[in-house]
């Protein structure tokens, strides 16, 4: 299965910004991930729910892989930077593990349970672990780790604002200071290696 | 709540012939007020109109979206 480190990989490099989900999708759907992708604008709270992704899976063949097909929804009237994440966050769960997976509606009720509970890390299962991750992969690809480190020295004596670097990758604002944050860096790292995919914090990853 | 939980059910089951659901997974709002039961609904509302064909999907999300040189913010 080709990983979330050959995007990051495929995407490296650029000057230019934003990179559009279009080429993200197109990726994705080119190296094997996803077969068909499809982006709606829906009408939600967006207060409660951004978006969601629902996920099926070609009926099993005998002698065929499995198609997938992606169908995301995201609030219609969000500003454009939201609108990105949110599509973006939605097309990394092509990387989800089978174990996270929320495929009947008892799961559904408890992935609903969970993520509008305060967050505790002993309740944290795979399917709300995954959606967490997730935005942070999401904005590893939108944001690459190799671009914040050129602008680090910038952002640290404030000769460019949260706003600018916002504008420049199409992002949320209120995501900018967690990239520049060195626990994000390490974080990503982690995704980008495949270490703690699957696994709340305090189980140690396997070699 | 039961027939609205049985009909999320039916939906997310009715896709393409050929394929079956296989997830779900949500990027919720802000509000941490939001019960589960409050997400529930908005996701049987978003999933409705997906399933259901109320919307249609878009062919961009932001192609063509204007470009910005990094090297404005290097200097």
């Amino acid at each position: 299965m080709t990983a979330l480190k050959d995007m990051i990989a495929a995407f490296r490099g650029r000057s230019e910004f934003p990179i559009e989900v279009e080429e993200v999708r197109d990726w994705l759907i080119k190296f094997g991930m996803q077969d068909e992708i499809t982006f709606y604008p829906i009408e939600v709270n967006p207060g409660r729910l951004r978006g969601l992704v629902i996920r099926d899976r070609s009926i099993a063949r005998p002698y065929a892989e499995s198609l997938w097909m992606l169908s995301i929804g995201f609030w219609h009237k969000a500003n454009p930077c939201w609108q990105r994440l949110v599509c973006c966050k939605e097309m990394m769960h092509a990387w989800d593990a089978q174990s996270s997976c929320v495929d009947n509606i008892a799961e559904l009720k408890a992935l609903c349970e969970n993520l509008s509970s305060s967050l505790d890390m002993k309740d944290l299962d795979e399917a709300v672990w995954s959606d967490h991750l997730a935005v942070y992969k999401a904005l590893a690809v939108l944001a690459p780790m190799e671009q914040i480190e050129l602008l680090r020295k910038n952002y640290e004596n404030g000769k460019i604002t949260t706003y600018q670097i916002a504008l420049l990758f199409r992002i949320p604002e209120v995501y900018v200071n967690d990239l520049f944050n060195p626990i994000y860096k390490r974080l990503v790292d982690c995704l980008v290696e495949g270490k703690y995919l699957s696994r709340p914090h305090n189980e140690p990853a396997t070699a | 709540m039961t027939a609205q939980v049985n009909n999320l059910a039916n939906l997310l089951s009715s896709t393409k012939e050929g394929f079956q659901f296989a997830d779900i997974k949500l990027f919720v709002g802000s509000d941490r007020s939001t019960t589960a039961e409050e997400l529930q609904e908005e996701v049987h509302k978003a999933v409705s109109q997906i399933r259901l064909g109320l919307v249609k999907p878009v062919d961009s999300i932001d192609k063509g979206i204007a470009k910005t040189n990094i090297g404005r913010f290097l200097a």
